[in-house]
């Protein structure tokens, strides 16, 4: 039986041609469409790495300025914020948390092979701020200032690409430029971009106001932040009384404030535009397509009619014949998904998105099948119960 | 092999009412080649839809091969059909897009059986008919009376106990009428087919075993 129905579509392969176009563009939308979505929600279920809630920032927006005033201005909103009792713990921070768009990454060698690798320059007090967990070894403190080599502490991301299965800690790591740093601590996912993104590569480097001024040449006033920690509970009153003291201390900067939970929401926000208008076209497409589907499956019974009569004569029954019109759908939309499925193998075969697993693509090829098979068989369902009413012995009639 | 008795039928549409055919009995032996005959509305085709379970009379009794149909239902009466019935009409109805083999083979899809099988006893029926020659082809590529051929082959491939033709011989000049014919004859010789067929042709009709002619749906003897 279902020779038959491949053998009916195979026949009239030009004529269902552009159906199959149709359904292989709709399938392969959809299987992009539910890759994103199961790759964002795969993200979504892993930890981020840190806590955010309870978190805010103050954004110093320096501009021109000398790195000696810079640090001195910083010390100052320290001392500011040692003040108040609700502030647990502050640190500084340059390491674009929650915001998807900006990576800064620079390129370490491994085994003379290049690796981008994310950076963030941080304080002393940046693992208590967002509760981070240590793998192995520390986080940054005072022992610190009298090293040989600059301390870093890396992620897992980056130890199972450089030190694989070995606990990192003591390391020595070359960058592109020939400048070494000494691995002393291990934390785990660090996915400073929001909940729907992948994990990455993370690298820190020490950065705290208790150093010389040195390492904020390469800090800048728009992504620089101090982080720090308030009890729960803390209102919008103290955030404004904060505000007006840190304006008081740093009369040149353009001090903004926020709240890491805000920007986590607006960063999630931000990440979910693409694959929204992603859907939404897709969603277009296949509607298209199931209107096309539909008009091809029932313009095919139509022009069947004598040939749906002739075959209930020959001894099909009713049900046969709902089954052959549903049947010979699914073929055509088969033909048009193997087309299709050979182009969504592609991905995995060759890495493409090497960051997206090989499971991932698999579970949006399947569900794109069942979705284009349901489609299909919706649209199919009004012309086979109008093929079952055809009468053989009028369809049968001398023309 | 086919017994009618006080066979009626009227169509009914929104506000005509056709009367296709009235009181008919008729009894077909098995192995007998009838022909039914009468002026174009009379009823042949009416009768012989009847007869192969393609309609239900308005009224009457039937009986095929031994089984009253008159109360089965659609699962069943397509088993009769498939299994003891083969048809054959004016126009062919070959499906296009099958090839001339293919074609054959429709009656056997709807049976339990092996594609190979299949497949063979469709070439067994071809070559009964004369066409080995042409079972790739599709029908588009074959002659009015080839094609009859490949009609009566997917008539014959499932052994039928009989056969009901509807001017078979209608669209076809008179030696392929003949052809056509013949074939049918050999059919009742050698296999004991019973064989009931409308023709207007009256030098076909005489050459088989008894003529029926309807009138206004009557049979007038
Ligand atoms: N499906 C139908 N609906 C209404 N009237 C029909 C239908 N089929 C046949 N008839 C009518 O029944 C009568 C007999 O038709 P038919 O059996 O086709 O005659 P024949 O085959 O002898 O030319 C005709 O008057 C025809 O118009
Ligand atoms: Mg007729």
């Amino acid at each position: 039986m279902i020779k038959q129905m491949f053998l009916m579509i195979w026949n009239r392969k030009r004529q269902n041609a552009l159906m199959m176009i149709g359904v292989f563009i709709s399938f392969f939308s959809l299987f992009l469409v539910f890759t994103t979505m199961i790759y964002m929600l795969s993200n979504y279920l892993k930890p981020l790495g840190f806590e955010y809630e309870n978190v805010w920032y103050i954004n110093p927006g320096w501009s021109m300025e000398e790195k000696d005033d810079i640090l001195e201005t910083l010390r100052q909103v320290e001392y500011a914020l040692d003040t108040y009792p609700e502030i647990e713990s502050y640190s500084f921070s340059n390491t674009f948390l929650f915001i998807p768009a900006a990576t800064n990454s620079r390129t370490y060698l491994r085994d003379g092979r290049e690796v981008n690798i994310n950076q963030g320059t941080v304080g002393d007090e940046f693992d208590d701020v967002l509760n981070i967990q240590m793998l192995a070894g520390r986080w940054f403190d005072e022992r610190d200032n009298a090293r040989a080599r600059p301390p870093v502490v890396i992620n897992d991301q980056v130890r199972d690409e450089f030190f694989p299965g070995k606990n990192p800690v003591g390391e020595i790591m070359v960058n592109k430029d020939g400048e070494e740093v000494t691995v002393i601590g291990l934390i785990g996912e660090f996915r400073n971009s929001g909940d729907f993104t992948g994990s990455k590569q993370m690298m820190f480097h020490r950065g705290t106001t208790s150093m010389p001024s040195d390492w904020l040449d390469q800090m800048d006033g728009m992504f620089s932040r101090i982080l720090f920690r308030v009890k729960p509970g803390s209102t919008r009153e103290l955030e404004q009384r904060i505000q007006v003291h840190i304006n008081n201390i740093a009369k040149d900067w353009k001090v903004k404030m926020g709240r890491l939970d805000e920007a986590r929401e607006s960063a999630n926000n931000q990440t979910m535009v693409l694959p929204i208008i992603m859907a939404i076209i897709c969603g277009f497409l296949i509607i298209n397509v199931a209107l096309g589907l539909f008009g091809v499956i029932w313009y095919n019974t139509k022009r069947r009619t004598s040939e749906i009569g002739l075959r209930r004569a020959l001894g099909s029954t009713i049900t046969y014949v709902q089954r052959q019109i549903t049947g010979e759908a699914m073929v055509l939309a088969t033909f048009g998904m193997i087309i299709g499925l050979f182009f969504a193998l592609q991905f995995p075969l060759l890495g493409v998105m090497g960051f997206i697993s090989s499971q991932i693509y698999l579970s949006a090829a399947l569900l794109s099948v069942v979705i284009i098979y349901a489609i299909t068989f919706l649209c199919a369902l009004y012309p086979s119960s109008q093929a079952s009413r055809i009468e053989p012995a009028i369809a049968l009639h001398n023309e | 092999m086919i017994q009618l008795s006080s066979i009626e039928k009227v169509y009914r549409t929104d506000s005509i009412e056709t009367l296709a055919l009235t009181g008919v009995n008729l009894d077909v032996a098995r192995g007998e080649f009838l022909s039914v005959m009468g002026p174009s509305g009379s009823g042949k085709s009416t009768l012989l839809n009847i007869i192969g379970l393609l309609d239900s009379p308005t009224s009457g009794n039937i009986v095929l091969a031994g089984e009253k149909v008159a109360s089965y239902h659609d699962r069943k009466l397509a088993h009769i059909r498939n299994q003891k019935i083969g048809f054959v009409f004016q126009s062919y109805h070959l499906v296009n897009d099958l090839s001339v083999v293919d074609n054959v083979e429709i009656p056997l899809i709807y049976r339990s059986m092996s594609g190979k099988e299949r497949r063979q006893r469709a070439l067994a029926a071809l070559e009964k008919v004369g066409l080995s020659a042409r079972t790739k082809h599709f029908p588009s590529q074959l002659s009015g009376g080839q094609r009859q051929r490949v009609a009566i082959a997917r008539a014959i491939v499932g052994e039928p106990e009989i056969i009901l033709a509807d001017e078979p011989t209608g669209n076809l000049d008179s030696v392929m009428g003949q052809e056509i014919l013949a074939i049918l004859k050999s059919l009742v010789k050698d296999m004991g087919t019973t064989i009931v067929m409308v023709t207007h042709d009256e030098p076909i009709a005489l050459e088989t075993d008894r003529i029926v002619r309807l009138f206004d749906g009557s049979q007038v003897n």
